[in-house]
């Protein structure tokens, strides 16, 4: 290779500190501040309440500080200089750092400060908190593209250059995949192929038009934002914030300016004038976690909601973690506790609850808006082909409950003489039966059937206890009990638990006849709200006999707070006193729960009976829910999952029936609220007062300016600000090079890593800011430069000098993100479902998952199990993958996605066999591999171009004679095994994809060859290439 | 040089050297054996230029570490300490009476009794008689654990700042209550890598209780790898057919189909590798060959058919049924015989707000006998000395009832009690104590983060100097307060 350079040994120890110490001139930023910062600002930096007192060297002043006739620091004499005595000596009590911080300094860490003092100690302030001066692009290089410049030139002084440029395939699959996630189309490579060089730019104004660059760009901001579709905490129910993530995405179709970007998510609703847009900008603050725990304080989880918008704000637009000082004044970078608390006091005035909505979902505040990335009638339709799929899934249940319901059908086909009992033999069958008894039985005359509960007030009780007593002549020949409570109920007759009530919406019924006997008796229930302790245990009961006879919840029920040992078995107890009416029934929160009670009873299964005998796939929907219902009434795994696919029914016909969705938003409702410094950062430990404000190392907001989120956004978008360009143009750095110039894309501060090309960074954030924050811009100069378009080819040369690729003499090469290592192979197949925006998706996963960790049985909380979608949804992108915060997608997970609890602007990379499992057998990827089959046959009749089709759209490239004999081994292979085994390879088609009907009209032979082409398509998507962009 | 870039150093130089050979034209076969042989269950972590291949930290363990391995029985919900481990006959006497004020001295109470009227001090539901040579005390809530008290040290003066479930749950398993954070199997897997080439390091078990059904939430970030490489995460061993995620082939795909096919991937992944030089599609290469290991691996420690009838007594027969608490023990087991660095069970339903009595009764029938099982087995095989056994949920209960007397108790972070055995404990110890009433730290209180201490101690780790440098912090699992070993209850 013509860049060999030679000074491999040299290189080999500074590999792993990521080319860091270059045998050059030291440089104090890049050199020694690491070294203080990580080793001695723990004791003699920033943190005011922690400090030896006597020295701090984070400041010039402090550094260079007369200490009483002796300095740390001589510049030029290492011998008179106190550091160096003092992390030198021999003496334990002496010696620095102190060794129970079990932080030592090394040998070489040692050298390097003895040398700087020895140099003249020159001392600078931390670089990233300096403005940013645009420097000019160094003569370096052949390139004239100012990227080139500063990349060339480092390259030069290791006497290395750029790689030849990469092969206009590879060329045209990388741009792509980095703006798109997807690969070309052979059009698009055969058209690009033919003129190369006029070919380029095209294909790059082209793609960053699409929407998919649209959505590639809110992908990266997703992880930033750390947008989810759950609430995070406890039972982490579902939220709706998607209207903000089409907000993003219509933000980048229009290549927002970042300033307005910015301007918008942090003070929209300040704005003058906001438009309902602007204000749903803000649901960037709000995707902060949300709890409904019980029992939870919520100025607790108010002031972490608002720490957690700190930390999303200083690390998204200021690379910076503050967090530290939310306890104690910051170790590392010059942050004090009330500078944090200054920054906390721009969002302290919104009107947030700290806990959330007791019904679930979204908190205040929010607005209800229109989608504005489709029309409402396309809205309306998606609720309801989700509602579509979810009755699916209800009308049949087999993934969810294995064989039960065929079971249960069969035991019903098989006694049809027992079909009357099915259900029950209640007289009453449905609600308007139920009321008109009410009405119309003159021994209920006058009497009210009511809610009840303790006190009119129904404060500050979590159980109460109700008792009615009453007196039978005989026992009927059927009583039944109903009993709705809000929140849950235990029932007892004359002392034996009978059954509970977990849920008001779905009322129990119970056949009480055999606890019953002549004479006196007493029904018991222990009523429970579990909710916020301030309990409103309301209780709705109905016993109805076969000889006429009711009773019905109203003031004669007794009621009692205490329960007295026994209270469920004695005659008489003390303490009791009459229940108090809450509401007659009807009416209330509670009003519809006789109308619940109809649809788990049918009358009869008579009618479903001929429909019982037809296969699945011929039953009419309806009827199928009539046999649903009535397999709810005897398997309590059905009712409650029924239960469960209700609760998000119901959130989406809401949304259907307004033709909105909510969305969580900021305002300014609590204008007069105090923010006070908290003692180590505890809610309830409040300390002096202070006002909004910006951290004075990094700035301060004009005089007289109101220090709202408004004047804090301003802020972040001035141009003075050292940090928010440099942060972004890193962090686009990062997306199209893989690693960010300052590789600690979530940390400029003191501990952060020296950035890679520091002059390039300051140059393209000053372009940037001088460009009017134009991203589209930004991202086109990464992608014009050479540096891009070299060759990503390594050499064993290459990798021993540099194997991070932090000089990029060679294009960086890694694997796709989680993302888009499924949109790729969905793409390759054929079936990626290109929809833009909306609601989120359910591409299916293993099952249970969801279940295991959930709430699921309590009924009243969405997302607790997970429902697939089996049609077109289900190969949507994987930014619209539903992300639940306690247990996102594995498929993602596997891939290093973050979980998006917090702010996250880095991924890691890893490479591990579960990923290696997923791309063999995960069902999408099955499902991908026989689209791609599909798409190959269509390539001609002979197995050798199908093989070269398949490979081209997967690598846009032509395989090699060597892969091309490789790859129709493996077919010959796959074709022997599976004629040979016809029943496996039957079992492998019917696993895909394509239509039944289609394979069955296919020939033996020609099954075969589908097989063998489908297993070799497999093959391809699994190769290391496929993943990768090269 | 930070612990990362020494670490990087040392591995970058084995790394190179791998490289060189595999440069050659190796066949398939051979390449995925000599990295078989070579490299254990891990990733290779690019961007972030960690390269960080499962085989644990250089320099770690500090010191000879008596555990290699731990077994953590998590109880979620808050197990009753009160009724199981924490003796206060003083609390019977004065059943139904109100704690006094100077006891809980103000403290918080959860949203769900802060607004009783009244806090009526209830007594253990359980008998309570010592046991063992030791005498420690135990409920006769817990018959079999009774039993093995001389192997386990329990600790009965545990606390925790939390006093609602998740963030109390996200404390003691990743160190804060913020989540973020790593697990503490995450920071085990990440410093001390895997002894087994065919498994993760880290693998968790679910199971449901019989008590409160469904039990409080849990969440993956409780076996997360938060910011250390994601390659550190839990990963769930399910029961049912796919015991890891997509670790069965396709229909109709036998097992020497894939080898097969698998060969061929292999095959033009070399080539890839030879003609453009990135180690990652080595490391590709092996992992296709780990996956392909690890296919045969896990079902084969699901499979029970080799365990006698005698396994069966001692766990009790829950544990055929795949999914329980009891199969999950046994499972355990199984998997430390095999090397898996860090199990962890996670048993739901330990929230007795209501039903105290019955609720609390079903919890202790589904992991008393098995708990036990476990501790004699590996005893019994020898395993107990490089085994750490933990045992304890995020929280203890209140002494007071919540609701009527007796009907349940609130969450009580202040006090509470876990147990330890095995790798580095000393059997037959009860360490710390609490008031008269459960309620406050009388002598040596231990802090979650003091247990973690401990916990990395056994396993040979120094907590202090094993770090991990994120958002410009030196982090690590036991936080930025000091932390202590428990001396106490070490052997």
């Amino acid at each position: 290779m013509k860049f060999l350079n030679t000074l491999t040994g040299c290189t080999l120890l500074l590999a792993a500190t990521a080319v860091v110490a270059e045998p050059e001139p030291l440089n104090f930023s890049r050199d020694i501040r690491p070294i203080l910062s990580a080793k001695c600002f723990a004791c003699h930096g920033p943190d005011s309440q922690d400090r030896d007192a006597d020295y701090r060297m984070d400041t010039r002043e402090g550094a260079f500080a007369d200490l009483g006739g002796y300095f740390a620091i001589v510049p030029g004499k290492p011998d008179q200089s106190e550091i160096i005595k003092r992390i030198t000596t021999d003496d334990e009590e002496e010696i620095m750092p102190p060794p129970k911080h079990k932080n030592p300094l090394s040998e070489e860490e040692i050298a390097l400060l003895e040398r700087w003092i020895a140099e003249g100690a020159p001392y600078t302030g931390h670089w990233a908190y300096e403005p940013v001066v645009q420097p000019e692009p160094p003569q370096a290089g052949e390139s004239d593209h100012p990227i080139d410049r500063f990349i060339a030139a480092r390259l030069q002084k290791k006497g290395m250059g750029f790689s030849e440029p990469a092969a206009p395939e590879t060329l045209l699959r990388r741009l792509h995949l980095d703006l798109t996630g997807t690969p070309p189309s052979l059009e698009e490579v055969d058209a690009f192929l033919a003129d190369p060089e006029a070919g380029y730019m095209a294909t790059i104004e082209k793609l960053m038009k699409s929407d998919a660059f649209a959505e590639r760009l809110t992908l990266d901001w997703l992880d930033v934002a750390r947008y989810a579709d759950t609430n995070g905490y406890s039972v982490d129910d579902h939220r709706d914030m998607w209207a903000w993530r089409d907000w993003v995405i219509q933000a980048f179709r229009n290549n927002m300016p970042y300033d307005q970007f910015i301007r918008e998510q942090v003070a929209g609703d300040l704005l003058p004038n906001a438009t309902v847009m602007q204000k749903v900008a803000t649901g960037f603050l709000r995707n902060s976690m949300n709890t409904h725990e019980g029992g939870t304080i919520p100025e607790e989880y108010r002031v972490s909601s608002i720490a957690d918008k700190i930390d999303t704000v200083s690390t998204a637009f200021l690379g910076l973690t503050v967090k530290c000082a939310q306890c104690h004044d910051h170790k590392y970078d010059p942050i004090t506790q009330e500078e944090y608390f200054r920054f906390f006091a721009f969002f302290n005035h919104s009107s947030e609850p700290g806990m959330g909505a007791g019904g679930g979902g979204n908190t205040n505040p929010v607005i209800q808006v229109e989608p504005f990335l489709q029309d409402k009638n396309a809205f309306k339709a998606d609720c309801q082909k989700r509602i579509d799929m979810l009755e699916q899934h209800r009308l049949f249940p087999e993934i969810y409950l294995g064989k039960a319901r065929r079971q249960w059908e069969a035991s019903i086909l098989a006694k049809p003489e027992t079909l009357k009992g099915v259900g029950s033999n209640f007289p009453v069958q449905t609600a308007a039966q139920l009321k008109e008894q009410f009405t119309k039985d003159p021994r209920l005359k006058g009497q009210s059937p009511s809610w009840i509960w303790i006190n009119k007030e129904g404060k500050g009780h979590t159980f109460t206890h109700f008792r009615k007593s009453f007196k039978l002549a005989t026992v009927p020949k059927l009583v039944q009990l109903f009993v709705s409570c809000d929140n849950e109920a235990e029932i007892w007759i004359n002392g034996h638990r009978v059954q509970s009530n977990k849920d008001w919406r779905e009322p129990t019924v119970i056949n009480i006849t055999p606890r019953l006997r002549k004479g006196n008796n007493l029904i018991a229930i222990k009523g429970t709200d579990w909710e916020f302790g301030a309990g409103l245990a309301a209780l709705f009961a109905y016993m109805h006999s076969s000889d006429g006879n009711h009773i019905v919840t109203d003031s004669s029920w007794q009621a009692s707070v205490k329960a007295p040992g026994n209270w469920e078995k004695k005659a008489t107890v003390g303490g009791f006193t009459p229940a108090a009416v809450v509401q007659p029934l009807g009416s209330g929160p509670w009003k519809d729960v006789l109308d619940r009670y109809q649809r788990l009873r049918p009358k009869s299964l008579e009618p479903i009976l001929a429909e019982l005998r037809k296969p699945d796939h011929l039953r009419d929907p309806a009827k199928q829910r009539q046999i649903i219902n009535s397999f709810g009434i005897d398997n309590a795994e059905m009712s409650l999952l029924s239960v469960n696919i209700n609760k998000e029914i119901e959130v989406l016909k809401s949304a259907m029936f307004h033709g909105k969705t909510s969305v969580m938003i900021m305002d300014e409702a609590k204008p007069d609220r105090k923010t006070h410094i908290l003692d180590r950062g505890e809610y309830n430990k409040p300390l002096g007062e202070v006002t909004g404000g910006v951290p004075a190392a990094l700035g301060a907001l004009p005089e007289g300016v109101k220090p709202n989120r408004l004047a804090l956004a301003d802020w972040l978008v001035d141009p003075s600000n050292p940090l928010t360009a440099r942060v972004i143009v890193n962090r686009y750095w990062q997306m199209i090079f893989g690693t960010g110039i300052v590789k600690t894309a979530e940390d400029f501060g003191s501990q952060g890593e020296w950035p890679s090309h520091p002059e390039l960074l300051d140059w393209l954030a000053a372009e940037f800011v001088a460009s009017g924050w134009d991203l589209r811009q930004l991202v086109k100069l990464m992608l014009t430069s050479q540096t891009y378009r070299q060759s990503s080819r390594s050499t064993a040369e290459l990798q021993e000098t540099d194997p991070y690729n932090r000089l990029l003499a060679r294009a960086p090469r890694f694997r796709l993100s989680a993302e888009y290592v499924r949109d790729n192979a969905l793409a390759i197949g054929g079936l990626l479902n290109p929809r833009v925006g909306g609601a989120s998706s359910y591409p299916v996963q293993p099952h249970g998952l969801w279940k295991e960790i959930s709430f699921y049985a309590h009924g009243r909380w969405t997302a607790s199990q997970f429902y697939p979608d089996t049609n077109q949804d289900g190969y949507r992108r994987s930014m619209y993958h539903f992300w639940k915060r306690t247990l996102p997608p594995p498929m993602m997970t596997t891939f290093d996605a973050v979980n998006r609890e917090t702010c996250s602007a880095r991924r890691a990379l890893t490479n591990t066999p579960l990923q290696s499992l997923a791309l063999l057998n995960a069902p999408q990827y099955s499902e991908a591999a026989h689209g791609l089959a599909q798409r190959m046959l269509k390539a001609g009749d002979e197995p050798t171009g199908q093989i070269q089709h398949g490979f081209r759209l997967a690598t846009a490239r032509h395989p090699s004679g060597k892969e091309a004999g490789l790859l129709k081994a493996a077919y010959d292979e796959q074709l022997a095994y599976f004629s040979q085994e016809p029943k496996k390879r039957d079992n492998y088609l019917r696993y895909g994809k394509a239509p039944l009907e289609q394979l069955n009209k296919l020939g033996d032979e020609q099954k075969n060859q589908t097989a063998a082409l489908t297993a070799v398509a497999a093959l391809i998507l699994n190769l290391d290439e496929t993943i990768t962009r090269e | 040089m930070n612990l990362d870039a020494f670490n990087n150093f040392n591995r970058e130089i084995s790394r190179r050297t791998f490289l060189h050979r595999s440069y050659g034209s190796l066949g398939s076969i051979a390449l995925g054996s000599m990295l078989g042989a070579n490299k254990l269950f891990g990733a290779a972590n690019t961007r972030t230029g960690l390269l960080d291949d499962g085989t644990g930290l250089p320099g770690l363990p500090h010191f000879r570490p008596k555990a290699k391995r731990v077994i953590y029985l998590f109880m979620s919900g808050g197990p009753s300490h009160i009724d199981l481990f924490d003796h206060k006959p003083e609390l019977k006497k004065r059943e139904g009476e109100d704690l006094p004020d100077s006891v809980r001295q103000g403290q918080r109470l959860t949203g769900m009794t802060a607004n009783q009227k009244n806090f009526p001090l209830f007594g253990s539901l359980g008998n309570f008689a010592q046991h063992g040579k030791s005498g420690t005390w135990m409920s006769d809530l817990l018959p079999y654990t009774s039993q093995i008290v001389d192997d386990i040290a329990v600790v009965r003066s545990m606390h925790t700042e939390a006093i609602n479930h998740d963030p109390g749950i996200t404390l003691i398993n990743t160190g804060s209550q913020i989540p973020g954070q790593p697990s503490a199997g995450a920071w085990a897997s990440y410093g001390l890598g895997s002894d087994n080439q065919n498994m993760p390091s880290y693998v968790v078990l679910l199971s449901q209780g019989n008590g409160k059904n469904p039990g409080q939430p849990i969440f993956s970030r409780l076996w997360g790898s938060g910011f250390l490489p994601s390659n550190h995460q839990g990963v769930l061993l399910r029961s049912g057919d796919d015991p890891v995620l997509y670790l069965n082939n396709p229909p109709g795909i036998s097992r020497e189909n894939r080898r097969a096919q698998l060969d061929k991937i292999a095959a033009l992944n070399e080539m890839k590798l030879a003609h453009h030089g990135d180690p990652e599609i080595a490391t590709r290469i092996s992992q296709y060959e780990m996956a392909f290991r690890m296919q045969t691996a896990a079902p084969e420690i699901a499979d029970l058919s080799d365990e006698p009838q005698s396994t069966f007594d001692l766990y009790g027969e829950d544990a055929r049924q795949p999914g329980t608490f009891a199969y999950n023990c046994l499972i355990a087991r199984r998997m430390a015989e095999r090397g898996v660095r860090f199990s962890q069970l996670f048993h739901r339903g330990w929230d007795q707000h209501g039903q105290l009595k019955q609720h609390l009764q079903a919890q202790c029938k589904d992991t008393d006998q098995a708990s036990a099982a476990l501790v004699t087995d590996l005893k019994q095989r020898g395993m107990l000395d490089d085994t750490l056994v933990i045992w304890g949920g995020e929280f203890g209960r209140t002494a007071y009832s919540q609701g009527s007397l007796g009907s349940g108790r609130d969450h009580h972070g202040r006090c509470f009690s876990m147990w330890l055995a095995g790798g580095g404990i000393k059997g037959g110890v009860t360490y710390g104590e609490t008031d008269d009433f459960s309620y406050n730290i009388a002598k040596d209180p231990v802090h979650i983060r003091d247990l973690n201490a401990t916990m990395l101690h056994c396993m040979g780790i120094d907590h202090e100097r094993f770090t991990y440098l994120f958002q410009g912090l030196n982090q690590r699992l036991t936080g930025v307060e000091h932390a202590h070993v428990v001396k106490g209850v070490l052997a």
